[in-house]
């Protein structure tokens, strides 16, 4: 029975070009976002874009639209460009995908494959540099200190009480009331050897991003599918950056070849699960 | 995008902006730098602060200038403060440090500083 409710969910999802379903999935998270942006501006597009997603069907095959998207994002953008999330930056560059690929209807898979394929690569590539500047993070400070404030690993410490303890004290005494500077808190260690670990992650961390970034110009749908998956369902597990999770599993289904059903279905679970987690403000969005 | 990653990068490595934010990808690379804590001629500024602006503007503006620390961001926080009319203003950055071996965390060093005079 589940095998063939499975089958018919991917049967239906696989129903959509990528074209659509990506349009869908991002609309979906920007409606979200949308709710957390103060911008007054807004409201004139917004109202022109509702009107185009009831009244034409078609809506994702046509650049206004997606002119008109990039048009109510662009003005925060500039204002916030030093404080705005990095993910939202990527927002933009998917939407201006969305935008080329509607123009060049022809192209479309093709546009949708290429461009996601380097965006995912400029971006791991990047990741692994300002990894490996940061003298910080080379330590296993950065992932400690996370680690021993609840900041990652947030939702396996649900299952160890001693390890949310520690996390709890360590929250706490970080967000005690100040009243003179300097100051030093004492913390406690989720568990033994927590350094050890720290570091070990560290360098899995970065170890990941590289073969992350290099599978994505293997051949083997299957083998560099598996690990997108296995690596999105990880930061799931240790990150609470749904809002960035939701974007990269959005990337993913774009950089698909047509015959991966069954990964498009999969990275849409996985694209569901974040933006759920997004709205009950589990994660950032 | 690489050139907005590669910008980010060398705002980061040159100036005082942060790895989490301008679109350069170092998310988790430091600390977050919102838990740095300021100080205005020494005494500390709480985030629930009442200056003479709204406590969102005020805490909108307090977490831009930790994220990036320049000139603007600070002109932009203090004229929502008390602090607005003061002539010269020593404002300093203290940062969150954290000691993995002795499982300490502290605020003491001074990451940023800067006299900030209102006629400049």
């Amino acid at each position: 029975m589940v095998r063939s409710a499975l089958n018919t969910l991917t049967e239906r999802i696989n129903k959509f070009s990528n074209q659509e379903l990506i349009s869908k999935c991002l609309l979906s998270y920007l409606i979200i976002k949308s709710l957390f942006l103060d911008l007054v501006y807004v409201f004139p597009i917004l109202i022109f874009i509702l009107l185009f997603v009831f009244i034409d069907k078609s809506y994702f095959q046509k650049p206004l639209f997606w002119g008109s998207v990039i048009l109510l994002l662009i003005p925060h953008l500039f204002v916030n460009y030093f404080s705005a999330a990095n993910h939202f930056f990527i927002t933009i560059y998917i939407l201006i995908i969305l935008c080329i690929s509607s123009i060049f209807k022809n192209d479309q898979e093709h546009i949708l494959r290429l461009n996601a394929k380097y965006i995912l690569a400029v971006l791991m590539i990047f990741a692994v540099i300002q990894k490996l500047i940061s003298e910080e993070f080379m330590s296993g400070q950065t992932i400690g200190y996370m680690g021993y404030t609840g900041q990652l690993f947030k939702l396996p410490t649900w299952f160890f009480p001693e390890i949310k303890d520690a996390v709890g004290f360590n929250h706490q005494q970080i967000n005690k009331e100040i009243l003179d500077l300097p100051v030093t808190f004492s913390l406690k260690q989720p568990f033994p050897y927590f350094k050890e670990f720290s570091l070990l992650f560290t360098y899995i961390t970065i170890f990941a991003e590289i073969i992350f970034a290099a599978l994505l110009f293997v051949k083997s749908e299957f083998l560099k599918n598996s690990f997108f998956a296995l690596f999105v369902f990880a930061l799931i597990l240790t990150r609470q950056e749904t809002g960035f999770i939701l974007l990269v599993s959005i990337l993913l289904m774009m950089q698909l070849k047509d015959k991966s059903a069954l990964f498009k279905t999969i990275y849409f679970g996985l694209f569901i699960l974040s933006l759920g987690l997004t709205i009950v403000q589990w994660g950032f969005v | 995008m690489v050139v907005v990653a590669a910008y980010q990068i060398y705002l980061s490595q040159t100036d005082d902006l942060t790895q989490w934010k301008g679109g350069g990808y170092g998310m988790y690379t430091t600390i977050h730098p919102t838990y740095n804590k300021i100080t205005f001629n020494d005494s500390l500024v709480h985030i629930n602060f009442k200056g003479d602006g709204s406590e969102e503007a005020f805490k909108e503006s307090y977490y831009d200038f930790l994220l990036y620390p320049n000139r603007n961001t600070l002109r932009t926080l203090i004229s929502i403060t008390t602090f607005a009319d003061i002539d010269s203003l020593n404002v300093k950055i203290h940062e969150l440090e954290f000691d993995i071996n002795n499982h300490t965390a502290t605020y003491g060093e001074v990451c940023f500083e800067y006299t900030y005079r209102k006629d400049k």
